[in-house]
């Protein structure tokens, strides 16, 4: 907290179709090495957030800024500006069917720092260690389609720590795991973030919640910022939940207990 | 919500008994497509399987081994001689034994198929109402020849020597190449036949659209069967053609739009990953004398055989 | 339609699968125009589609089924060029890991399949549907017509294919030495199987799902042409790649003879009378359409005072070759003309 900022949001807006928003006014700022929560129901808005900060999609209003330049389609296609900003940020997607576009999974780890223009003897030692970390090695010459949807996870997110970025960008990344799979990747972000690096993730999964962000920003479904604040505040203002529809009346009674303790180590 | 009540029709228990006595179904488009998909997911398992053991071809360069077949190719498509096309196919068999490729599959595929669709095709060429050439075997002969109205059919209906000659020719041929296609697709592992293309000087981009079509092929097949099986599970009368169009109209449509929604994930996830339209590729295989001897050794024979084929003429 | 190896000379496969380099490079170009980096995963997923797609069964009207290609809708959605290379894609994969069509054909095959057949319902499908609303009724008609007619042409091609090849390739003593049947037999042939089975699939393919696309999702309908900017880079690119497709014509003309080279003596011996005996056998009708189309283009090629020499056949190969490019020119500039009235179409679509 009160570090360097990395990424700057002005009222930033927009829209897939024109008159129907899907991110509306949106303002805030996210610190070097910090891990935030980017918390909201389905359709809410987190992804198209996620890939606005991505460079990806750029908004038709507002302004974002990642060390402090700002991010807009001229800037990236500046070749140095696009590879050093890619460099630094990566993005898991929630569809890992999309993310994994390779041949194997060998080949998946190693496209990154190919891209990045490093040796062959680099890009396999890089290979080998990831495959090591993530207990992939015997996975290593499938198809991704082979994969379960855990396994495919493990793969997509060691694909995009390949290149070693700065700033790791989830989106939904425990959605349809199982609780093991689940843990595994809770711990290994959690690991990252000591390591340094800036975790952004998006969920609508309260469980994690207070494992993984320092800070959460809540959207509502009116696609505007609904709250922000530690996920002690968030999670314990329950009239705050209730009005962006993450939880309904019953939810309390019924869920309470097991949600915060499940991650308390 | 939870407290409004279920409609009547959902609360009727109205099901005629399970038991047969209908007529009997025959497989309809959506069977057959299943059942082809299946068929499709067996051969590459088997060919991935084959592909993985370890074998003359299989450890030949991919490179190497993708110029020489396809050298062999060429000739076989070039020799005028039935011998000719027999020595090349003896040396196939050859390189199958050697590459560990299972006789039955390898010989079945082929001369059952061959002869089937290959041989029905050339089957009228046999004769000289349709190709001329000297007799061989004179089936019957008509006091004059035929007139029937605007076709004129000559007296004499025989197997002529060229029909038979190109018939076997042809069959042959076929057999040959279609062999040589499949010690190609069975001894290579589809990531390295994709990467060898690159020495055929494809130029990357239909490299990676390749290899991307390749690995998306598999996840537009598994929607694919999806439909089909929930179109399958969930069919509770007899279609008409009209619904069967529907539905058809409709799992393609369906395909089409994710397919393109996916293309559209596929790039942000590639620009994401720092792609910008020029990809790097590991290419780290280096040449050993082995592969040299092996490729030169195949070019070689088929150079011969060439020779050959022109010395016995015809 | 997937010609399988064996059928066709390795001559014949040179020569088309040259033809299909310049097609392949002002493709690539072009879609490179419009797409950039976006063009690997559409047109991969453009591939996969047509695969995808040549894996149904679908029912014909005689009661059993048959394959189509997709080649038509592809075009009509993602424009000619594009479907070229995705065709061409999924006919390589066939080719390569399933056996499905041959390996040294497959420049023969990306002819008939991945250049005439998108070419062809492309042209057809915008010259039928014209200035029709892009939901109007009308439009998933002429698409099927045209995915019906662009099939049949193609089909029209690998019967030509087809045909040269007796006349072309065979023994001293008449023996063929590829597929048997002249042009006469091999057109009629493959017309009946091809406007009775495979074409009304293909017909019934791109007609549907154009009428669904209409219903349901119409943003689809929209992707090509594609935004005004990129048209206007297109227009300014036109007379590059037409200059380079003249050129790869110009080579492809001049390459022809190749095929000679290795057709030797055969093609010596052969003469008009032999044709005649081949031929022999026919329906009139047919086989006056097949003397006329043969005779122009081969028995009178031979240049007076040259006759019998290789140069003088060369010389024939050559100006028949450049007669046949040119008809089909004259028939997509005929095309283009016809086209290009109505004004730019769709530059007002398609948001951010
Ligand atoms: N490519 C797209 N085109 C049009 N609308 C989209 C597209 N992607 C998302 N949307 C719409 O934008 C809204 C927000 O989507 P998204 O950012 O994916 O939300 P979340 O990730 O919070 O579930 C949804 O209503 C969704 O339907
Ligand atoms: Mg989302």
């Amino acid at each position: 907290m009160g570090g360097k900022i990395l990424y700057d949001l002005q009222d930033v807006s927009y829209a897939y179709e024109e008159g129907r928003p899907v991110l509306d006014g949106i303002s805030l700022t996210i610190d070097i090495g910090e891990k935030v929560v980017l918390l909201g129901a389905n359709g809410s808005g987190k992804s198209t957030l996620q890939r606005i900060l991505d460079g990806l999609i750029f908004p038709q209003q507002g302004t974002v800024r990642f060390a402090g330049k700002e991010l807009t389609e001229e800037n990236l296609e500046d070749e140095d500006f696009f590879l050093a900003f890619r460099r630094r940020v990566g993005f898991v997607f929630q569809n890992s069917e999309a993310q994994l576009f390779n041949p194997s999974v060998r080949e998946e780890l190693a496209f990154g720092p190919l891209q990045l223009g490093l040796s062959a003897a680099e890009v396999n030692a890089r290979v080998d260690s990831l495959l090591e970390l993530f207990e992939l090695e015997d996975l290593a010459d499938r198809p991704p389609h082979k994969l379960s949807g855990g396994e495919r996870k493990k793969v997509a997110l060691g694909a995009v720590l390949a290149s070693n970025p700065e700033v790791l960008i989830l989106d939904e990344p425990t959605a349809g795991l199982d609780p093991r799979s689940q843990r595994w990747l809770v711990e290994m972000l959690v690991k990252l973030n000591q390591a340094g690096k800036t975790i952004i993730t998006a969920t609508h999964d309260l469980a994690i919640v207070p494992v993984i962000a320092d800070r959460v920003f809540v959207l509502g479904e009116d696609h505007r910022l609904a709250g922000e604040g530690s996920p002690l505040e968030v999670l314990a203002d329950r009239e705050l939940l209730l009005r962006v529809n993450l939880i309904d009346e019953a939810f309390h009674e019924h869920h309470h207990q097991g949600y915060f303790h499940l991650h308390a180590h | 919500m939870a407290n409004k009540s279920l409609p009547a029709w959902l609360l009727a228990e109205e099901y005629s008994p399970v038991r047969p006595g209908g007529r009997k179904r025959r497989p309809g488009f959506a069977e057959k497509t299943l059942r082809d998909l299946a068929h499709l997911g067996q051969e590459v398992l088997f060919s991935e399987e084959l592909a993985g053991r370890r074998g003359w071809l299989q450890d030949l360069d991919p490179r190497c081994k993708l110029l020489s077949l396809l050298w062999l190719m060429v000739v076989a498509g070039l020799a005028r001689h039935p011998l000719t096309l027999i020595v090349i196919y003896l040396g196939v068999i050859l390189l199958a034994v050697q590459s560990r490729v299972p006789a039955g599959p390898f010989l079945k595929r082929v001369w059952l198929f061959v002869p089937l669709f290959t041989g029905i095709m050339v089957l009228p060429s046999l004769f000289n109402w349709v190709h001329q050439g000297d007799p061989l075997v004179v089936l019957f002969r008509l006091p004059a020849p035929l007139r029937l109205g605007p076709w004129q059919v000559p007296a004499l209906l025989a197997i002529t020597r060229q029909g038979l000659a190109g018939a076997g020719m042809l069959i042959l041929r076929v057999g040959v190449a279609v062999s040589l296609g499949l010690l190609v697709t069975l001894t290579t592992r589809w990531a390295v036949l994709l990467r060898a293309l690159r020495v055929l000087r494809v130029p990357r981009i239909f490299v990676l659209t390749l290899t991307l079509t390749y690995r998306y092929i598999f996840l537009l097949l598994k929607l694919t069967e999806e439909m089909f099986v929930a179109r399958q599970s969930r069919l509770v009368g007899r279609m008409d053609r009209r619904m069967n169009y529907r539905f058809l109209a409709g799992s393609m449509g369906n395909l089409l739009a994710r397919a393109y929604f996916l293309s559209e994930e596929v790039y942000q996830a590639m620009l994401a990953r720092g792609f910008k339209g020029e990809v790097r590729t590991k290419e780290d295989w280096r040449l050993t004398l082995p592969d040299y001897r092996r490729a030169a050794g195949i070019i070689l024979a088929g150079i011969i055989l060439l020779g050959g084929d022109h010395y016995l003429g015809w | 339609m997937h010609i399988p190896d064996g059928y066709l000379s390795p001559q014949t496969c040179a020569v088309l699968g040259a033809a299909m380099v310049p097609v392949w490079g002002t493709a690539a170009r072009k879609v490179k125009a419009t797409l950039k980096a976006r063009q690997a995963p559409l047109l991969a997923i453009g591939a996969a589609f047509s695969f995808t797609i040549m894996m149904y069964n679908i029912p014909i009207p005689d009661g059993t089924t048959a394959h189509a290609t997709g080649g038509a809708l592809l075009a009509i959605l993602l424009g000619p060029w594009a479907a070229a290379i995705g065709i061409s894609i999924a006919l390589a994969i066939q080719a390569l890991f399933f056996g499905d069509g041959g390996i040294l054909a497959f420049g023969a095959n990306a002819f008939n399949m991945a250049f005439i057949l998108p070419f062809a319902s492309y042209y057809i499908y915008r010259l039928l549907s014209g200035r029709t609303g892009l939901r109007s009724g009308w439009r998933a008609v002429a698409a099927a017509i045209a995915g019906f007619v662009g099939l049949n042409l193609a089909a029209l091609a690998a019967a030509v294919e087809f045909g040269l090849q007796p006349l072309l390739f065979h023994t001293a003593s008449g023996v063929p030495l590829y597929s048997p049947y002249p042009l006469a037999l091999a057109v009629p042939a493959m017309a009946l199987a091809h406007v009775l089975i495979a074409g009304p699939a293909e017909g019934i393919v791109t007609g549907l799902v154009i009428r669904y696309l209409q219903r349901v999702n119409s943003g689809l309908l929209r992707v090509y042409p594609a935004t005004g900017a990129v048209v206007a880079a297109q227009a300014t690119g036109d007379g590059a790649s037409l200059k380079k497709l003249a050129w790869g014509l110009v080579i492809l003309v001049l390459l022809s003879p190749l095929g000679l080279l290795a057709a030797g003596t055969a093609w010596g011996e052969w003469s008009p009378e032999d044709l005649q005996q081949i031929l022999g056998f026919v329906p009139p009708g047919l086989a006056r359409l097949a003397t006329t189309w043969t005779h122009a283009l081969f028995p009178d090629y031979t240049v007076p005072g040259l006759e019998g020499s290789f140069w003088a056949q060369a010389l024939g190969y050559i100006i028949t070759a450049m007669v046949g490019l040119g008809i089909i020119f004259l028939i997509f500039l005929a095309f283009n003309r016809l086209l290009a009235r109505p004004g730019k179409t769709g530059a007002d679509y398609h948001g951010k």
